[in-house]
């Protein structure tokens, strides 16, 4: 089977999949689901902020996974896993910090609190992996860079945890403990389908994101690769 | 009433807390929506820029490889000649 005169692809078949899915989400989120009693219809962005700020703990956890991968089986593949996921990572958690910032203004009547340990334990989980991208583009392709990388990859993920427990770690915050885990206020079914089509549609399309972000890497070092046979002849 | 404080009394439910924006003002939810896809749909236009440009790069380095090769060849049977 063809789309535009090449194979069809199970990276293309996520592709759709994950489109289809977002559309779904999107539909239960603003249709479906009921307006909230208190928040009123700022609520909704608990749709995409939610599963945004979890996709992005789940691509951190794959950059310190591969990192641990690439210093125990010193294999480029794991780098190159650890460097897609890690740009991944910082574009939801970018997106999570954006849509968190949005909602905080008509409900909290700000855009920022400092005071807040989730807002501030999660920039500072996002000011890793942007270093973490920086440390990469300024460094030369090699094992060395490699290396370090994996050691950063690795180290920077207690920021994961740390952003994610910070709301049981301190008192005095604004986010409130996830409902989901709450033994007193059980979510509704209303709430809880678009949540989960949320979560499925953002994994979707970050698995898709990923397969198509790897094979860029597979392509630059197919020029890597040429351009040193060049140099050589 | 500090932020603070209206957090934690509309956290806790109080009626009496009011939205300053209207609780049916949709603006807030929209640009939160939007800025997703776009955001999206742009990292995957930059991505797939990306790869064709590192595509294209690699055609012209074995097209000029293949060109060397094919002069190197006639260079030599021209000297054989």
């Amino acid at each position: 089977m063809s789309l535009t005169g090449r194979r069809f692809t199970v990276t293309d078949a996520i592709g759709i999949a994950a489109f289809l899915a977002m559309l779904i989400a999107l539909y239960f989120a603003i249709v479906e689901s009921p307006i909230e009693r208190v928040q009123g219809i700022h609520q909704k962005i608990f749709y995409i902020h939610v599963p945004t700020a979890l996709v992005g703990y789940i691509a951190f956890g794959v950059v310190a996974f591969a990192s641990i991968m690439y210093v125990w089986k010193r294999t480029d593949r794991w780098d190159r896993v650890a460097l897609a996921s890690a740009e991944l990572g910082v574009l939801f958690t970018t997106l999570m910090l954006a849509t968190g910032s949005i909602w905080g203004r008509p409900v909290w009547g700000a855009w920022w609190d400092w005071s807040d340990a989730r807002l501030v334990t999660s920039l500072v989980m996002w000011l890793v992996y942007v270093a973490y991208l920086m440390f990469r583009s300024l460094g030369e392709r090699g094992p060395g860079t490699y290396r370090s990388a994996a050691v950063i990859g690795i180290l920077g993920f207690v920021s994961v945890p740390l952003s994610y427990f910070s709301i049981w770690l301190w008192t005095n915050i604004l986010h409130p403990v996830p409902t989901l885990q709450s033994s007193t206020d059980r979510p509704e079914g209303s709430i809880l389908v678009p949540f989960l089509f949320g979560m499925l549609a953002f994994t979707l399309l970050y698995v898709y994101l990923m397969s198509f972000r790897m094979r860029v890497e597979e392509s630059q070092r197919e020029l890597n690769e040429l351009r040193a046979a060049r140099e050589v002849s | 009433m500090s932020y603070g404080q209206r957090a934690r009394s509309l956290r806790e439910g109080q009626s009496d807390v009011e939205n300053e924006f209207g609780d049916f003002s949709p603006i807030f939810v929209f640009v939160s929506y939007a800025a997703v896809w776009i955001a999206f749909f742009a990292y995957l236009y930059y991505v797939a820029r990306r790869q064709s440009d590192i595509r294209s790069q690699i055609d012209a380095l074995k097209e000029s490889a293949e060109n060397e090769e094919g002069s190197e060849g006639s260079d030599q049977s021209d000297s054989g000649n």
